[in-house]
């Protein structure tokens, strides 16, 4: 147990750290999920998360052994490349985290507005919210981990009032082929939980105060299982006709009875939950970007500039997404698992002086 | 660092300011729909009829000139004066238009009505009977909630009079606006059992997509006074709307369910026998019933399990009453027995409509792995074919 007050603020910000990564994990799931797996699946797209949720406790876990060896005293050209390669990762997930965020208000909070102005206003947002730095950032991700699910399970629950099961039979929805497509679509959905892997910065003291792997794991898991539960919530609401009926992205994510719509201020709150847990993970995700481009290029550029090296990319990824459709772009997110699982693989068998 | 995160915090709750500024309208600027009726029209058209806020207390003035336009876009309209114009009462106004689909008719509206059509209002969706028993129900609710955003909790009717006429006929009363009285009307007569649950039109629509059970609306008809029907045998509500012995300023009857098989409408089923629907369904909500010269109390819920058992399928209904007022004329065993002939002589109704009403099909698909197994099985056939068992158990306290 920590001892001294150092040690004790230096655990909290790892536990914020390890917050914010679990609130954007779960966020992830429920965006791929809503976005892949259940035009795929259909009302079994909730059974193709558990690989991604296994994969992001790997991650976690790797990442704790990454952290606790500590960081080079001079960065190779491989370890440059690596951060920056995981820099674009991160700002790649916070790009489609803000198109998740652009689908949903444009289906529900602002039907007429035209959809550049509204990815503006997210990723100006971000931005802001970024600029305030991670600690900040981490730690209102901190101060809400109650409060967010708690919000979400009671106004889920709310929709689901009255409403009977009609979408859990059959059980694997389209068949398992489709759940096993599903599920490899899924694996991307772990990527932000290499937020862990971002650079400690002094908050978090030396190497040696990392605290222990299932400290990561379990937070991240239980974001994990969050966004998952919210998944399940989608099935429930409806039979997998309406599901096969909804063709926009922003719809799917939409927690509401088909048997029984309840509009109001429940379901507006519930949608403006959802839409704090998409942003909050968006603003963590830039910050991990930031982060990870100034270890890179810390001598070319200052800690003001790295922010935008986050913000740049994600930008132009989000106006390129809204340009080319955001239904259409969401097919290329399981690439994300490609960038993922090289990172993790090398973390784990590079040598400390190139790993990450 | 705290002042970041307070500042953070306070950007994330500033967010949802900005959800008023991407396209607000004026209320002004919309014409609220309240009730939409749709009738078949001449070579294959339809008559989308609607009824609307004016803004405005005073009613319009039924006559015109016979150079002014009319609102109808067909000389054959539904308009109750001699002039053409719709005559509404204050603060209410009617509006029609013909063409080839539903869609087309509210475009036409939209179009030469000086205001923004806005469904989100809407309390009633009114079909007429052809229309329903032609299989075009989904296709015509469909363009009406996802292209107008029509309100998903409006109730669907169907009638077998003008759908046109029956909106018009609908008037606010008692005191109340118009919007409140269908809404307190559709509790109250849900309240009673006459009229079944889950009408709304956006489970109508999920319902006539499903194929693990049937849609159901509220079945209506509007009573002229003229030729009213007396009432034989027991049953007050065992009749159908429309010519029932009574007089109101209310015209039109809320009575029954218009069954569905699919998009396609097969049958109707009285208010006797909606409410032993709900029952079956485990929906039921009254708490007082007459049976014979006898008042009951319906003590607590009803235990209502449906199952699927050897193909057969199985109803078995626990209720227990209380003896409010007058003689008992029936034994437990007898009112369990009657209970039984008649949850069984609806399932067999229902099954010669073709109508999955009483949500046999979500049991039925809980034995298959994924859905393109359950699609290959023939529901709709082994439904109709399976042998109903119902046992009752009248507990009389």
């Amino acid at each position: 147990m920590p001892s001294t007050v150092y040690e004790q603020r230096t655990r909290a910000a790892w536990r914020t750290r390890a917050c914010a990564a679990g609130i954007a994990t779960g966020a992830m799931i429920f965006s791929v999920g809503a976005g892949i797996a259940v035009p795929i699946s259909l009302n079994a797209a909730q059974w193709a998360a558990p690989p991604a949720l296994a994969l992001s406790a790997l991650i976690a876990w790797q990442a704790q052994r990454a952290q606790r060896r500590g960081a080079a005293s001079r960065e190779s050209i491989l370890s440059r490349a690596l951060w920056i390669a995981l820099g674009a990762t991160l700002a790649l997930c916070a790009a489609f985290l803000a198109c998740a965020q652009i689908s949903l208000a444009e289906r529900t909070l602002l039907p007429q507005a035209r959809i550049y102005w509204i990815a503006m206003i997210v990723v100006v947002s971000a931005a802001v919210c970024a600029r305030c730095g991670m600690e900040p950032v981490c730690r209102l991700c901190f101060a809400t981990r109650y409060i967010l699910p708690a919000l979400l399970g009671t106004l889920g629950a709310k929709a689901l009032q009255k409403g009977s099961p009609f979408g859990l039979f059959p059980l694997l929805g389209s068949g398992a082929g489709p759940l096993l497509l599903s599920a490899v679509c899924m694996l991307c959905a772990a990527a932000p939980a290499l937020l862990l892997f971002a650079p400690a910065g002094g908050e978090c003291g030396g190497p040696e105060l990392t605290p222990p792997a299932r400290f990561f794991v379990l937070r991240v898991l239980a974001g994990g299982v969050a966004g998952t539960l919210l998944l399940f919530s989608l099935t429930l609401c409806n039979t997998y006709h309406s599901l096969l009926s909804q063709d926009v992205w922003g719809e799917r994510m939409l927690v509401t009875c088909t048997h029984e719509p309840r509009i109001g201020i429940p379901q507006m709150a519930l949608i403006l939950t959802q839409m704090l847990g998409l942003g909050l993970a968006t603003a963590a995700l830039l910050c991990g970007a930031g982060r990870c481009t100034l270890r890179a290029v810390k001598r070319l550029w200052g800690p003001r500039a790295s922010l935008a090296a986050g913000v740049i990319p994600m930008a132009i990824a989000v106006y390129a997404m809204v340009s080319y459709g955001l239904d259409r772009t969401l097919y290329a997110a399981p690439l994300l698992a490609v960038p993922e699982i090289i990172i993790l693989l090398l973390s784990s068998f590079l040598k400390p002086r190139e790993a990450i | 660092m705290p002042r970041r995160a307070l500042l953070l915090s306070l950007l994330f709750l500033l967010l949802p300011l900005l959800t008023a500024c991407g396209g607000g309208q004026e209320i002004e600027s919309c014409l609220f729909v309240l009730a939409l009726g749709i009738d078949p029209a001449p070579n294959g058209s339809l008559t989308v009829t609607v009824k609307a806020l004016s803004g405005s207390m005073d009613a319009p003035e039924s006559g015109h000139d016979a150079s002014s336009p009319e609102i109808s876009n067909l000389p054959e309209t539904n308009a109750s004066s001699e002039t053409g114009l719709e005559t509404s009462e204050p603060g209410y106004i009617t509006l029609s238009a013909t063409a080839t689909s539903c869609l087309r008719a509210l475009s036409l509206l939209s179009a030469t009505t000086p205001r923004t059509l806005n469904l989100s209002q809407l309390r009633e969706v009114v079909v007429n009977r052809t229309l329903a028993e032609s299989g075009a129900t989904l296709t015509l609710l469909r363009e009406v909630y996802s292209i107008f955003r029509a309100n998903g909790a409006a109730t669907v009717v169907v009638t077998p009079d003008n759908a046109g006429d029956f909106i018009r006929a609908q008037h606010a009363s008692l005191g109340v606006r118009l919007s409140q009285h269908l809404d307190v009307l559709f509790d109250h007569f849900a309240e009673l059992d006459t009229i079944p649950p889950d009408t709304t039109l956006s489970s109508v629509i999920a319902a006539m997509e499903s194929t693990t059970f049937d849609a159901t609306a509220v079945y209506a008809a509007t009573n002229d006074f003229v030729n009213t029907l007396m009432l034989a045998g027991d049953e007050d509500l065992g009749r159908l709307p429309g010519h029932l012995p009574r007089t109101a300023p209310f015209q039109n009857e809320y009575l029954g369910t218009a069954l569905f098989s699919g998009p396609t409408m097969t049958g109707v089923l009285t208010g006797e026998e909606t409410s032993l629907l709900n029952l079956i369904n485990g929906n039921s909500s009254s708490q007082m019933t007459i049976i014979g010269g006898a008042q009951f109390k319906v003590n607590a819920r009803p235990r209502v399990r449906r199952s699927i058992d050897g193909g057969a399928l199985r109803v078995s209904v626990s209720i227990s009453f209380t003896h409010i007022a007058g003689d008992e004329e029936q034994t437990e065993p007898e009112l369990a027995a009657e209970l039984e002939r008649g949850a069984s002589a609806l399932l067999a109704r229902l099954q010669a409509a073709g109508s999955d009403a009483a949500r046999f099909g979500q049991i039925a698909v809980r034995g298959f792995a994924d859905i393109p197994s359950w699609e290959a099985y023939d529901w709709p056939a082994a439904y109709r074919s399976a042998p109903v068992r119902v046992t009752a158990r009248v507990r009389v306290l």
